[in-house]
């Protein structure tokens, strides 16, 4: 008897190990937001919903997620089921613990007494659970709730249910205990085994069989303390393998109820999210591609993470469709990179968890492991010490890095010179696109973009600019990469002279900037608004606030 | 003198027959030899030998396996008796089937040490029928795989011989057979224990289904993977308490004539084996200790072999050995190996050089191998040559007692005239730092005429001095020099522990004072070399 509602063949482990780098993952895409709504102050829904968020990270199989994208339909359809369920298995679970709760003893009588009462607990919480499944007959189409009710249903029959009770309540023992064995090497007894249930006696057959018993039997001396305790211990050896079969039934069925628990638990946390994200944007099922093909293609993509945080509307991109390797976005400071970069790597892991995704389409190859490499801030220093570091860290990533991975790198190879940068990442970056990992790259290494759009034959390159000077709206869309970061507009922003039209001069990156224009500045979103649904970000200058990528919806 | 369950383990030899010419050992080619057991050889301590025999005997208590190591061979043929056994248990068969009968006797022992300790007397039949079955089982198993394994040895060969007749012969056969139904038979006992309340009645098994199979196989659709597997820690005493006492008596009352049959077993074989048994397992254990010993040197990549053995004069070659005492303070891997040649006329090794480099060590190297070697078994040495020695002499300093009679040169001297006096041309004698508490005129005059005398006497000699003129005295020295050498730029001078022949160029203490600063020949040149590259 197995759940099996999030994999045809596999149950939902929680405690199973998350892929390494998942750390990196949460803080880079920002999914913490993201878990606390799921969880919605949960403990177990927010393990469940951290389980299947990150391990989903390093799970990459079409037909598992297709196998939940079946069965989110029918939570969508039948939440009250899904609810009902995960609250009959958690309470069931819980009271048959407290019933073992506090038995320290390794006694095997203790154990079976106490074993056999959580079963009883437990046999009643299972009938209530198919009672569930009875009163939705027909409800699930999927094949991970169909099945759990069709499982439910057969083996949980009545007559099934009434045998497991009757065995139940022979282990009361009302006519005496009977143990087996065998002499062993010393002539001790050997491998007792507790025998029964016995078919009931009657007659002569029952009288026959007193009468030998007592020809061949001694009684104890009532005050024979010490012979009582004695009897005590050999029958106890002889319940050994009955207690542990209780004990082992009650894991097991215990075992089951928690696996039911998480498993509802995750869609309950996915059913949270969808109502949180639905005022938000569009939502839609991504359609997931087998490994190896590097498709991608987003039409109207928005950062949830940033859409929780903040009130307002959404500036939403898209990637043209294409299977393009690796994607590299340059451009325009504040033009929305890192945005759409994590906007990206959410959908891709949302979508591998089986779930929704914020877009009004996505489609991608499955991923076999989602790692990130972002700016840090104890990168920010370009002291020679922090490329050690930076490179450290790619080391490691290397080191958890298999074909068909999906790399996220952010501003990587901020901690040298542009032209370290450009050779160390462009041989490295290169390299991973060789060995058949997916890479997409923000930077604004102007010579580490070139190198690598001209060297990977597979590469598309998006840029974040204005399409009509520098004060135009800024998209994100195909070009090549450009020797300048658009500062002037940011420029003109911090000048707040509000006056919209530039002189046409394009500041270069390599001009002296500003103090105030430092990292910190350049890695806060630039104030923009909504215009279309379409991938435009427009640029609207004259404010200072940080990281507001929309308006106050009007 | 028997120990518990008629087994005799530290015993007098007890000679077995082989066929109708005579007695043998798998120890010795002529058991005469043998006989009396002796002390531990005053130079043991010196040489470190006793802590060779400690690793190499560890865990074999009970055998007392030492006192075989206080009696090296006297003869080449003895040696080879010996290393002809080492050899044949070299071949995995032999091997194997010789380590098999000695778990076999443990277990055994410990069956009819069992025997003894029980009070119920049930109980102490059924222990010695195991302990019997399991021992006559142990000797028809080594005298087949042996008779199979096309045994080399000697020694081997006399033991197989004997051990088959004694498989073979019609109270053994017998036996076998009757503890063999026996066990069977007892094993096949089956009965039902019914519990209620304080009476407890026993019965033939009724054919109960087994409850927890039962519970098992209803929740058996629940089975999620490995669970928690509830071992319970039952102690159980081998002793029956009173309860259990009467539910066996219960279960003998129903099956009189096979528990009758196990009491009639204990009283016809209580005294079935000659202890000539228990020798043979004593003296396999022997080789198997000090086989083990050197295999596991031999897998931590260090050198092991089986010297030649030769009668003195004779030239004395030892190949890359290492003194295996070494082992309880540095990893393998850090030992350093070295090699002696004495040829005539020399006789005498002179080892001079730093302190702590290892002089000490290959001065006690020099007299464990050839000790070990005259033991008959396999050395820590990649090849030698060696020579019989009549007697080993050791002169190491002592520690000063407070208040001792005599000064500590006179108690020097002492003991060195008495080896003056006792030393032959098969001697040997390792001389380490003699006279170092006296001035080194005095050292230099009396080293001279003690050395001179040795030479004359013949007594092959290693001498660790710090004088190094004694390496000069005549043809039958040679100079040894302990080399230190540090491997890299820079760094303050390694111990090497290398010995090589080289005369002493009187630079011993100076060598040693410069290299603890850093400041060797050897350093000095390499740091030169290197930065001039």
């Amino acid at each position: 008897m197995n759940a099996h509602l999030l994999s045809a063949d596999r149950d939902f482990d929680l405690a199973a190990p998350l892929p390494w780098g998942h750390e990196a993952l949460v803080q880079d895409l920002q999914l913490e937001p993201l878990l606390e709504v799921m969880a919605s102050g949960d403990p177990l829904l927010a393990r469940a919903a951290r389980q299947g968020l990150l391990g989903a990270a390093a799970a990459a199989d079409p037909a598992t997620i297709r196998y939940r994208q079946r069965a989110w339909a029918d939570c969508c359809a039948e939440p009250a089921a899904v609810q009902k369920w995960h609250a009959l298995a958690r309470d069931g679970a819980q009271a048959a613990r407290r019933e073992r709760a506090g038995l320290y003893t390794r006694r095997a009588d203790s154990i079976a007494h106490a074993s056999r009462r959580a079963l009883s607990i437990l046999v009643a919480t299972l009938a209530e659970i198919r009672s569930v499944a009875d009163a939705h007959p027909s409800q699930f189409t999927s094949p991970a709730f169909g099945g759990l009710a069709n499982r439910l249903q057969e083996d949980l029959s009545d007559d099934y249910l009434a045998d497991v009770t009757g065995l139940l309540h022979a282990l009361q023992f009302p006519g005496g205990v009977t143990i087996s064995a065998g002499l062993g090497p010393g002539l001790q007894s050997r491998e007792p085994v507790l025998r029964g249930p016995r078919p009931p006696m009657h007659g002569w057959a029952l009288r026959r069989l007193r009468r030998r018993q007592a020809a061949s039997s001694f009684v104890l001396h009532p005050r024979d303390d010490a012979g009582h305790r004695m009897l005590g211990e050999w029958q106890n050896r002889g319940l050994e393998g009955t207690a542990r079969a209780l004990a082992q039934s009650v894991d097991h069925i215990i075992g089951f109820l928690q696996t039911l628990e998480a498993e509802t638990g995750f869609y309950l946390a996915a059913l949270n999210l969808q109502r949180a994200l639905a005022e938000k944007g569009p939502l839609s099922i991504p359609e997931p591609r087998p490994l190896g093909t590097s498709h991608l293609a987003a039409r109207g993509v928005w950062d949830p993470s940033l859409a929780l945080q903040q009130a307002g509307s959404l500036v939403p991109n898209s990637v043209p469709a294409g299977t393009a390797n690796p994607i590299v976005i340059t451009g325009a400071n504040r033009g929305g990179k890192s945005t759409l970069l994590r906007a990206l790597g959410i959908c891709q892991l949302l979508m591998q968890a089986g779930l929704f995704v914020p877009a009004e389409h996505f489609s991608a190859s499955v991923a076999i492991g989602i790692l990130t490499h972002f700016k840090r801030e104890e990168d920010r220093a370009l002291a020679r010490g922090k490329l050690d570091e930076e490179l450290a860290r790619l080391r490691d990533i290397l080191d958890h890095l298999r074909p068909h991975a999906l790399v996220l790198a952010n501003e990587p190879m901020q901690s040298t010179n542009e032209a370290e940068g450009a050779a160390i990442g462009g041989q490295l970056f290169r390299a991973l696109v060789d060995s058949k990992v997916r890479v997409l790259l923000v930077t604004h290494l102007h010579d580490l973009a070139v190198s690598l759009t001209k060297d990977c034959p597979s590469a598309l390159s998006l840029r974040a600019g204005p399409p009509d000077g520098p004060d135009g709206p800024f998209v994100i869309q195909p070009g090549d990469p450009k020797p300048t970061a658009y500062a002037e507009g940011l420029y003109r922003a911090l000048l707040g002279n509000g006056d919209g039209r530039g002189d046409g001069d394009v500041l270069q990156t390599s001009a002296p900037q500003p103090d105030m224009l430092g990292q910190d500045f350049a890695a806060a979103a630039a104030p923009e608004t909504r215009t279309s649904a379409g991938s435009n970000i427009q640029h609207a200058p004259g404010s200072l606030d940080r990281a507001p990528i929309w308006h106050e919806a009007e | 003198m028997t120990c518990p369950g008629a087994f005799v383990i530290c015993e007098k030899r007890s000679p077995w027959q082989k066929g109708d010419d005579g007695v043998l050992s798998i120890l010795d080619r002529d058991p005469s030899a043998g006989g009396e057991e002796v002390a531990e050889p005053p130079y043991f301590r010196d040489l470190l030998l006793d802590r060779v025999v400690g690793a190499i005997t560890a865990g074999r208590d009970a055998f007392h396996l030492q006192a075989y190591f206080y009696r090296p061979l006297g003869s080449a043929p003895a040696v080879l008796y010996r290393q002809a056994v080492f050899q044949d248990l070299e071949r995995l068969p032999v091997r194997t089937a010789a380590e098999r009968f000695a778990a076999a006797m443990a277990a055994s022992r410990q069956h009819l040490a069992q025997a003894e300790a029980l009070r119920d007397e049930l109980q102490q039949h059924r222990w010695f029928l195991e302990g019997t079955l399991v021992r006559g089982q142990a000797i028809a198993a080594l005298a087949r795989d042996w008779a199979a394994a096309n045994l080399r040895s000697a020694a081997l060969g006399s033991a197989q011989a004997f051990l088959n007749q004694l498989a073979q012969s019609p109270a053994v056969q017998t036996m076998q057979a009757e503890a063999a139904q026996l066990v069977q038979d007892l094993a096949s006992v089956y009965y039902d224990v019914h519990i209620q309340g304080s009476r407890v009645a026993v019965l033939p098994h009724q054919g109960d289904k087994d409850f927890g199979a039962a519970i098992e196989a209803a929740f058996a659709r629940f089975r999620q993977g490995p669970v928690e597997p509830y071992a319970f820690r039952s102690q159980r005493d081998p002793e029956l308490n009173h309860v259990e006492a009467q539910i066996l008596h219960l279960v003998a009352q129903q099956h009189t004539e096979l528990f009758s049959r196990l009491e009639q077993f204990h009283s016809t074989y209580a005294t079935l084996w000659p202890p000539d048994v228990a020798q043979l397992d004593r003296e396999l254990q022997w080789y198997l200790a000090w086989r083990e010993y050197a295999e596991s040197l031999a897998t931590a990549g260090l050198p092991i072999c089986f010297p030649e053995v030769h009668r003195a004069p004779g030239p004395m070659q030892i190949r890359e050995a290492f003194h295996p005492a070494l082992l309880d303070v540095m990893r393998p891997p850090d030992i350093v190996c070295n090699s002696l040649d004495i040829t005539e006329p020399e006789c005498i090794a002179v080892v001079s050089g730093p302190n702590q480099g290892g002089k000490t060590t290959f001065a006690r190297l020099f007299a464990t191998v050839h000790y070990l070697g005259q033991l008959g078994g396999p050395i820590p040495a990649a090849a030698a040559r060696l020579t019989l020695f009549d007697h080993i002499f050791t002169h190491f300093p002592r520690e000063e007692r407070a208040g001792a009679p005599s000064s500590h040169l006179e108690e020097e001297l002492r003991r060195m005239l008495d080896i003056l006096g006792s030393a032959t041309r098969e001697s040997l004698v390792v001389l380490n730092e003699p006279f170092g508490s006296t001035t080194a005129q005095d050292a230099r005059w009396l080293g001279q005429r003690v050395l001179a005398r040795l030479a004359e006497i013949g007594a092959r000699t290693v001498c660790v001095t710090f004088l190094d003129e004694w390496s000069r005295l005549s043809d039958a020295t040679v100079s040894l020099v302990a080399v230190a050498r540090s491997a890299r730029r820079g760094e303050p001078a390694e111990r090497t522990f290398r010995i090589v022949r080289r005369p002493a160029d009187g630079r011993a203490h100076a060598v040693a004072l410069a290299e603890r600063h850093g400041l060797g020949y050897e350093q000095v040149r390499e740091q030169l070399a290197g930065g001039g590259s």
